[in-house]
């Protein structure tokens, strides 16, 4: 066979896209690393990336608050039953939550939690019966069943956060609704049940124009989903922290305490973009009861050694390394350094 | 000393086709620092999928066959290990309002880098360049004259159309032409496995190549009407189509995202990633349109076999390009007509210029709709460069939107390209029509005659 011209390109150029398709799928083909360790009264850390990317390190110290290590995604097994029922009411946005939890799970393992489930109704549950330290719930639904939150503030979810545990809400009015198993019930006190104030953004507003600072966690965790719709105004709660963008006093993200553990609460539909910001906060350990010692960035090509002054700051100091900026391809937070 | 350029230097400056490259080039050069960036953010997150190590479809953002996804794999390589590449893109929070636009486009304040955006776009030049050689090679092995093959460069490389979707659209149907171009001049080469499998590659990276199904079988089997290896060549075809298909699928196979890579085909998705079955009466009018066009692309398939030898390569392309026009009576965003000015740029130059001025209408109109429809084209250049100020490129985004009013600038241009693109379609086929008609009226008179 004679080889010309257009047969070279066709053999060059089929060859290009299955050399792109093995790089795609090949396990190890992009390898990143972050490690840190104490030095006296600093911490060391080095960040390893086999492609060129910006990178951030931010160092907080947590205080006496057990950032969640353990996952748990609910899986509202009831979702669609009363779904159009939500979206009357509340003007939720429907999802697809099977695959809006399976993102999550893919997204969090991206930024170092490997150890993130979904669950249902009942292995919820169970969770409820834990220790909620170290443990994080994330709630995707418009509504949690019957057994762990009522509308009352003896419910098993209440008694969880108060031991510890961190509740994570995206996408509607938290605590809003519960489910039977034969209807959606409205909550009236909700606002007041978890945050001791009516605070939740009634709606109207959902674009967000304004960047809070944060102590600099907006840019240091490159947070870009600027939606406020059922978003809190943090104002007059007390240890309350907000971070994200704002806009009329709402902000995109914001944390609240709850006896040891806390309430998170994103503005916005679920949508990737919420999902992304969501994963970062919840892998990086942040909460509000973080205090910033200091953020570092750069750019990592290969391999970055640097260090942070901790001096003054108690045991609990977490750093959290994420790699790739707005597109961020890994991230790992080191507790306890 | 005044420097005198030697004969060979003053041939090659003076050759219609190294002129042609020389603007082509240039003009892609010049547009690049201009994008959409909706579909960049798009491909800058397929990117940080891929890094991150979930391939392309498990983590949302990637709605097509994978051999765009798999370009890009390579690409993000280069771009992240060899050129340095650290910021894919950023959120500008100055850009926040183009969200609230509520003009009949979705707009994002992410805005990629122009780095991102140049070193990805250079894969579409290089395309692009390819494209226009193979134009060139066939034309010339058609009609063995350079200066047609010459005019069917130019005809592709210089249209408004393909510069605008090439370097400021960045989207990627220029490859799947390359591909479709590829597969034919192996079907006339008579290499039908490798034509196989690039047919695959072409209607994997966008479908419309398969329009040209029918086509290409005929012509195989035309070309070995006499020699008796007809089936054997459409068996080797088949099977290289076949290969090429579990190639490029396997990872997906094997994974269990097989069914997302036919995403475009069964449904429709939203940019926040809901997914939602066809069920519009869009949907409905497309699925129409394009299943009339396989039955009469069949019917030519059909045309082209039973004319047998004669007039086979002029007639291919004349097929080609009618069923290429038909598919696009749905009306289309200006990027996917690249395949049409391909096979177009073919038949004008090889056969027919008499489709020149449908040609200039529909890449004029093209060009003008891929500006109208994004104004937000300066973005990543007031972002990342001193080039111009975001405060300006804002104030031009209020002025050319005109907060959404029905006579805004860029509805008015908007509107002009998409009329202009469409009387480019239709004018087309207004001229296939006439041409059957004298055709036909010929063919009377010779057997009345």
């Amino acid at each position: 066979m004679k080889i010309d011209k257009p047969t070279v390109i066709a053999i060059v150029l089929c060859l290009a896209v299955v050399f792109g398709e093995f790089i795609a799928y090949s396990p190890g083909m992009h390898t990143y690393s972050a490690e840190a360790e104490r030095n006296g009264d600093s911490v060391d850390f080095q960040i390893t990336s086999s492609v060129s990317s910006v990178y951030s390190a931010v160092a907080f110290d947590n205080g006496g608050y057990a950032a969640p290590l353990t996952i748990y995604i609910y899986k509202d097994e009831s979702y669609y039953e009363f779904m159009d029922e939500a979206v009357d009411s509340a003007g939720i946005s429907p999802v697809d939550i099977g695959h809006a939890a399976d993102q999550m799970v893919l997204l969090l393992g991206s930024k170092g939690i490997m150890d993130s489930h979904i669950c249902d109704s009942s292995e919820l549950a169970e969770l409820m019966a834990e220790d909620g330290r170290s443990k994080g719930l994330v709630v995707l639904s418009y509504a949690l069943p019957e057994s762990i939150y009522s509308g009352n503030a003896a419910d098993p979810l209440f008694r969880w956060l108060s031991e510890g545990g961190s509740l994570y809400w995206l996408g509607g009015p938290i605590g809003r609704f519960y489910t039977t198993d034969e209807e959606l019930v409205v909550v009236d006190d909700n606002q007041e049940l978890f945050f001791g104030k009516k605070c939740i953004n009634p709606g109207g507003t959902d674009i967000a124009f304004s960047v809070i600072d944060g102590d600099g966690l907006t840019d240091g965790l490159y947070l870009k989903w600027n939606r406020v719709a059922f978003a809190l105004n943090t104002d007059g709660i007390p240890g309350a922290k907000a971070i994200g963008f704002s806009q009329d006093g709402y902000s995109s993200v914001s944390m609240v305490p709850y006896g040891g553990g806390m309430v998170c609460v994103f503005g916005g539909a679920c949508n990737r973009n919420l999902y992304d910001d969501a994963t970062q906060v919840i892998a990086s350990g942040v909460s509000c009861y973080s205090e910033v010692i200091e953020i570092k960035t750069g750019t990592v090509n290969r391999t970055v050694h640097d260090s942070i002054d901790t001096q003054g700051y108690g045991g609990n100091i977490v750093l959290y390394v994420s790699i790739g900026g707005y597109y961020t391809i890994y991230g790992r937070a080191i507790h306890e350094i | 000393m005044r420097f005198e350029p030697g004969p060979a230097l003053r041939a090659l400056v003076m050759n219609p086709v190294f002129i042609i490259l020389v603007v082509g080039i240039a003009a892609r050069l010049a547009l690049f620092p201009l994008t959409p960036n909706y579909d960049s953010d798009g491909w800058a997150l397929i990117v940080r999928n891929i890094r991150i190590g979930e391939g392309l479809y498990a983590i949302d953002n990637y709605y097509y066959t994978p051999v765009w996804g798999y370009m890009l794999s390579l690409n993000s390589t280069i771009q992240g290990v060899f050129l340095n590449v650290d910021v894919l893109g950023m959120r500008i929070p100055e850009v926040f309002p183009v969200e609230a636009s509520e003009w009949m486009l979705r707009f994002t304040a992410t805005v990629t880098s122009l780095a991102f955006n140049a070193w990805t776009k250079v894969m579409f030049l290089i395309s692009d360049l390819i494209v226009g050689y193979l134009i060139y090679w066939i034309v010339r092995d058609l009609t063995g004259d350079k200066k047609k093959a010459a005019f069917g460069l130019w005809l592709w490389f210089l249209c408004p159309l393909v510069i605008a979707v090439t370097s400021v659209s960045e989207m990627f149907d220029s490859f799947a032409v390359l591909f479709a171009l590829l597969c034919v001049i192996m079907i006339r080469k008579d290499r039908p496995f490798f034509a196989g499998i690039l047919f695959t590659f072409a209607f994997m990276t966008k479908f419309f190549p398969i329009f040209l199904l029918f086509l290409l079988v005929a012509y195989l089997l035309v070309n070995h009407q006499s020699d008796g290896k007809a089936k054997r060549s459409l068996l080797m075809a088949a099977l290289g189509a076949a290969f090429a298909f579990i190639v490029l699928m396997l990872p997906q196979i094997m994974d269990g995202t097989f069914s997302e890579a036919f995403l475009f085909i069964t449904s429709r998705v939203g940019a926040d990633g809901v997914v939602s079955t066809f069920n519009s009466l869009e949907s409905v009018a497309a699925i129409s349109v394009y299943i009339v066009c396989l039955i009469i692309s069949f019917i030519l398939g059909w045309k082209l076999y039973k004319g047998g030898t004669k007039d086979l390569d002029k007639r291919f392309f004349m097929y080609s390009a009618i069923i290429l026009t038909l598919i696009f009576l749905f009306p289309p965003t200006p990027q996917y007509l690249l395949i049409l000015v391909a096979f177009l740029s073919i038949y004008i130059a090889a056969s027919e210029k008499g489709l020149m001025r449908s040609w200039i209408i529909l890449s004029v109109g093209g060009a003008l709709f891929v500006f109208g429809s994004h104004f937000t084209l300066a973005l990543s250049m007031g972002a990342f460069s001193d080039l111009v100020s975001l405060d300006s490129v804002m104030s031009l985004f209020d002025w050319f939107q005109a907060s959404g009013s029905s006579f805004s600038p860029a509805t008015i241009l908007y509107l002009i390209g998409g009329v202009l693109e469409y009387i480019g379609i239709l004018s087309i086929v207004l001229f296939f029509v006439r041409k059957g008609h004298s055709q036909r009226t010929r063919d009377a008179a010779a057997e009345s005659g």
